[in-house]
């Protein structure tokens, strides 16, 4: 939960609309490669 | 279980091995590793070797957070432990072998945050009844390459699911992948290009579930070190392109008796009591099941209509759209088959196990899916299923950014 809620957070913050149903230039710099 | 180090040292050393790599999941799925040098087997790896549990709240972008081992409690150790059961040798690289570690507390407690260590607690209460988990996991990634700065697909041409062979594969990077991967010996025993360019599908063996966890996580953990040995990304991401589809981790799901015999059916072909309830459980808990199967923000971009994810509290027979469980009733090869979105393999056990414990729960199907009628008189019901979560629950977590908090 500590790791979601920190992800939310930091989402929420840089994404211009985080409710967007695109995938964002964040998510790809977050996930692509560790996932 | 206690493993005589000089042995295994003497024993690798005559299979040519001279570094064992010590692999774990973190609680992202991130693989953390060390790598031991066999010729120093029997100091490095008595008590050890240990970690800091700060990886345990580690995000992807290096923050350590504050919880379980952070930096308030004074970045304790993570102790490790190799299973020595797990040992595999890396084709791709001579010399190297794989093998799990548990993790344990400084006072030698297994950690309560290890997803093998948490999937073991799963297993003892899936014990007391009885009955033995069996998983055939089931996983989509694409092969990506950066002529550039960012990551892009290195096909784009549509259209062929299922094929193999030049016209998906010109540099014959996934063919050497499989071959890799089956000299791994994990249990790969298929693969094949999948339904949006560079997307790709190798298929594993069922087995009991900590065994089938451990298989996908070598197979996770190869596939990403095959491809970067290459300069390529494999990735197993939940949606990494706005104009192509998702790679989904479907799990088939089954439970056997003591005796191995398949407990999922009756005598006369229907769906046992206890596969009822396993779909009841996985219904009722779906919503929250969702913020385990889809552990990214980036996962549940993925669901929704014609996606071949679930985005509906639903079930049927054979039905790739219907939601968490789907059900292929084939006498002994009964199983459910859950369509996740993305990856954390162990915790998904621990909610299906909750499942099985509610025998009184039957589930109801019907939807939009428009499954085939369930023979059960009990399950006849057409009421509409509920849509599951969008997205996480902003409400929920929303906050202040963390580069506010102290």
């Amino acid at each position: 939960v500590t790791l979601k809620k920190d992800e939310l957070e930091r989402y929420a913050a840089e994404v211009e609309d985080p409710a967007t149903r695109d995938v964002t230039q964040w998510e790809i710099d977050e996930y692509i490669e560790d996932y | 279980m206690t493993v005589d180090l000089a042995e295994l040292r003497q024993e690798l050393q005559d299979r040519g091995i001279d570094v064992l790599r010590l692999i774990y999941p973190d609680v992202l799925g991130i693989t953390r590793s060390k790598d031991l040098l066999v010729s120093q087997l029997e100091r490095a790896a008595a008590h050890g070797p240990a970690f800091c549990q700060g990886v345990w709240v580690t995000n992807t972008r290096g923050g350590v957070l504050d919880g379980h081992g952070s930096i308030s409690d004074g970045l304790p150790d993570l102790v490790s432990r190799l299973d020595a059961t797990t040992i595999r040798t890396v084709p791709w690289e001579p010399g190297l072998a794989y093998v799990i570690a548990d993790a344990f507390e400084p006072n030698g407690d297994p950690s309560p945050i290890a997803p093998r260590s948490v999937l073991a607690r799963v297993l003892d209460r899936y014990e007391a009844l009885g009955l033995v988990p069996v998983t055939g996991p089931e996983l989509e990634f694409y092969i990506a390459h950066r002529p550039g700065d960012t990551w892009t697909r290195v096909l784009n041409k549509t259209g062929r699911v299922y094929t193999t062979g030049s016209m998906v594969d010109p540099d014959g990077v996934f063919l050497e992948m499989l071959r890799m991967i089956d000299r791994l010996e994990i249990g790969a025993f298929a693969g094949n290009h999948e339904f949006s360019p560079s997307q790709y599908e190798i298929n594993l063996w069922h087995s009991d579930a900590l065994d089938a966890a451990d298989r996908t996580f070598l197979f996770k953990t190869g596939v990403k070190d095959i491809a970067a040995a290459q300069g390529l990304l494999a990735t197993f991401m939940g949606k990494p392109w706005n104009d192509e589809g998702g790679s989904g981790f479907h799990l088939h799901f089954s439970v056997t008796d003591e005796d191995d015999v398949n407990r999922m059916h009756t005598d006369d072909g229907e769906l046992s009591d206890i596969a009822l309830a396993m779909i009841a459980g996985i219904i009722e808990h779906s919503a929250a099941l969702s913020a385990l199967t889809n552990p990214t923000i980036n996962a549940f971009k993925r669901l929704g209509p014609d996606t071949l994810a679930p985005y509906r509290a639903n079930w049927g027979y054979d039905n790739r759209s219907a939601v968490r469980a789907r059900a292929s009733n084939c006498a002994s090869a009964t199983v459910l088959q859950i369509r996740t979105s993305s990856r954390l393999p162990f915790s998904l056990r621990h909610s299906t196990a909750s499942s099985a414990t509610s025998p009184r729960h039957r589930p109801r199907q019907g939807g939009r899916t428009r499954t085939s009628p369930h023979p059960c008189s009990r399950c006849r019901s057409r009421k509409r299923s509920t849509h599951l979560p969008p997205t996480p629950n902003w409400r929920t977590f929303s906050g202040r950014p963390s580069s506010a908090r102290s």
